[in-house]
């Protein structure tokens, strides 16, 4: 008996196996998998193109190992993906083995395997046609037609499903809290009216939602839409009907709801999506016309729920990030007005301390977060003067000893002060150390050089800078010109050197400006 | 049904839904659409049939992506054919790799069936010629 395919390619007999063959066979092919073997082919198909096929692709390089495989990792019995055998009515199994008689038990336990794997068998596998009929051959051609029909049908419902996670998928990515409101908003419109192939499509936004900070305008439109005055008309109209509506409806009379003339077409049904939360109107989704005539269909509702749920989310999440920042501004604001009111010889020395902090943080180099904290730093660095009797505080002569114990304390409540408020937190370096000095004689910890943090560093030069400039109750201000040179006479004593040569690059044009606002301030308000 | 004629596209994407769901989608908007599940079953595909376009997800079973893409550029009658790839991690691939392989686009997962399809189409529109071809 010959093994070589190219001689003879004439298949092996399966056809009279038992069950119980069968798994005899099968036990038999894997024991003689593992013995050592050479070379040696096997077809269960006479088809000498499909054994040229088979070669080349197992020859190719590119696999790290063979497809699907009995083997050990020494031996390869290989046989080809069933879907293919399938496509072709051809079957295929390789195996390389020493022996020619092992080759085609191997080649039957493989057939075996491969009808186990549910592939329909094929005339060339049986043995000269007198197996059994298979029944999968033999079944009925209109079951076999609904079944496509049924696959088609799915699979567009899964394609459905495809367009739904990608769209979802694009938009998530962009959804960041900080991401702005605005192109957000547009590039959503767009997406959707494209995924959808709408001819228009609009997002009108409640009238809560149009005051968002970030947000322009109260109607995003997509496609070719109408003009904005009967958008805006229609946007409302639909609000009041349908604002608060659970999921998305395709009206098919849409003139019912007070949908302005000329906006439709004869008999155009429009579709709608609210954006809602809680009973709580956001703003809603519409659109009409399908670019490809199609009327518009459950799907298309689907997907513009999926994606009006997703900018509910957004919308609200916008809103209480403004309300966070609005609470965050308006708790700074309060804590400087206490200071300013505790000692009204420094008005406004937080807000001017503020400026000079952010622009010396921009001379010297720092990034972005170190500038924002240097300014916010600048604005909260005495809060804890709160803590300090305002008769020390305005005291129009020197300090004793104790009271100055008293005044070196309120970089320490300041700090305490802070620590109970979170995003505060990060701003208690630049108030706790804004008294130190670089030669290590300042307070409250008498930190030497870079020991102190860079924010203090800064905070301390800005608000001696200040205070130079400024009428204390025990002296008259120096002008600008005699303070910078007291800064440069501290270099490396009081203040960082690094940040006394960056200091000298500060324009002091708007620092001079805002002196000016707040002696004004100060005159009207000793005037009244 | 589509006609012989018709652009061969050749889908090797071992996920057995999103092959099935691109081949009908190309199959739907008239091109000879053939999913395959394994690195193998391409390359006997493409064996019996030069493909006009190949879609080749970065995960096979079998081979590893890049390697085949690498292997078939190799081969002259697919010289010059358009490559798509699907991956889950577009980033992954270095501007190095794609201009090596010649691959002529990068689809992320989940992928837009319709943004597969317009891909296609475009990709298999004839471009326009900067000489006429029976300028004399």
């Amino acid at each position: 008996m010959t093994a070589n395919p190219s001689t003879n390619p004439t298949p092996p007999p399966v056809s009279s196996l038992s069950e119980r063959d069968a798994h005899r066979l099968r036990e038999l092919g894997v024991q003689l998998l593992r013995v050592q073997a050479d070379h040696c082919l096997h077809a269960l198909t006479p088809d000498a193109e499909a054994w040229a096929d088979a070669l080349s692709v197992l020859t190719t390089p590119v696999f790290t190992e063979p497809v699907t495989t009995l083997d050990n990792g020494q031996l390869h019995a290989v046989w080809l993906d069933p879907s293919v055998a399938a496509d072709d009515d051809r079957c295929v199994a390789l195996v390389r083995t020493p022996d020619p008689d092992a080759a085609q038990t191997i080649a039957r336990a493989a057939a075996f395997l491969l009808r186990d794997n549910d592939t329909p068998q094929k005339p060339t596998v049986s043995d000269r046609g007198t197996a059994p009929p298979e029944p999968r051959v033999q079944s009925n051609t209109a079951d076999d037609s609904d079944l496509r029909q049924r696959h088609r049908e799915v699979t567009r419902e899964l394609a459905a499903t495809y367009e739904e996670l990608s769209l979802l998928h694009r938009f998530a990515i962009r959804l960041k809290a900080d991401a702005r409101p605005a192109p957000l908003l547009e590039e959503a419109t767009t997406e959707l009216q494209q995924t959808l192939q709408l001819q228009w499509l609009v997002l009108h936004l409640a009238p809560d939602t149009q005051d968002l900070p970030g947000i322009d305008t109260p109607l995003y439109t997509a496609g070719q839409a109408p003009g904005p005055g009967p958008l805006k008309q229609a946007g409302r109209a639909l609000q009041k009907h349908f604002g608060l509506a659970h999921q998305a409806l395709i009206l098919e009379r849409p003139q019912r709801v007070a949908i302005p003339n000329g906006l439709l077409g004869p008999q155009q049904p429009l579709v709608v999506a609210p954006l809602q939360r809680d009973g709580h109107p956001l703003g809603l989704l519409f659109g009409a016309g399908k670019l490809d005539g199609s009327s518009l269909t459950s799907i298309d509702a689907k997907l513009l729920d999926a994606l009006a749920a997703s900018l509910t989310m957004f919308l609200h999440n916008a809103e209480l990030v403004a309300d966070a920042r609005d609470l965050f501004a308006g708790a700074l604001h309060a804590l400087t007005t206490a200071i300013d009111a505790k000692d009204t010889y420094t008005l406004g020395h937080s807000n001017r301390v503020a400026l000079l902090a952010g622009s010396l943080a921009v001379a010297a180099g720092h990034d972005k977060h170190a500038i924002k904290r240097a300014h916010l730093s600048g604005l909260v660095h005495d809060i804890g003067k709160i803590g300090v009797p305002e008769a020390i505080l305005t005291k129009p002569a020197p300090l004793t000893p104790d009271e100055t114990r008293v005044v070196q304390q309120h970089p320490v409540i300041g700090a305490r002060i802070l620590q109970s408020i979170r995003p505060m937190r990060e701003l208690i370096p630049g108030v706790l150390h804004h008294h130190e000095r670089w030669d290590g004689n300042g307070y409250p910890h008498r930190l030497t050089g870079p020991q102190t943090p860079q924010l203090g560093r800064v905070l301390a030069l800005a608000d001696a800078f200040d205070a130079m400039c400024s009428n204390r109750a025990y002296r008259r201000a120096f002008d600008e010109t005699r303070a910078r040179e007291e800064i440069l006479r501290c270099r490396a004593t009081q203040f960082d050197p690094e940040l006394v040569d960056a200091f000298q690059d500060v324009d002091l044009a708007p620092y001079a400006a805002l002196v000016d606002q707040h002696l004004a301030a100060d005159d009207r308000a000793h005037a009244a | 049904m589509d006609a012989p004629q018709n652009p061969y596209v050749l889908i090797l994407e071992p996920d057995t839904a999103a092959c099935e769901v691109l081949a009908l989608s190309l199959h739907d908007a008239g091109f000879h659409a053939e999913p395959v599940g394994s690195a193998q079953s391409a390359l006997l595909a493409i064996r019996r049939r030069t493909p006009d376009l190949l879609i080749v997800d970065l995960r096979l079973p079998d081979a590893p992506a890049l390697t085949l893409l690498a292997d078939l550029r190799q081969q002259p009658k697919l010289a010059d054919t358009p490559f798509v790839v699907l991956t889950d991690q577009p980033a992954s691939l270095s501007i190095h790799q794609t201009a090596q392989l010649r691959i002529d686009h990068i689809i992320a997962k989940p992928f837009s069936p319709r943004a597969v399809v317009q891909t296609v189409q475009t990709l298999l529109d004839p471009a326009p010629r900067l000489t006429p071809p029976n300028a004399a």
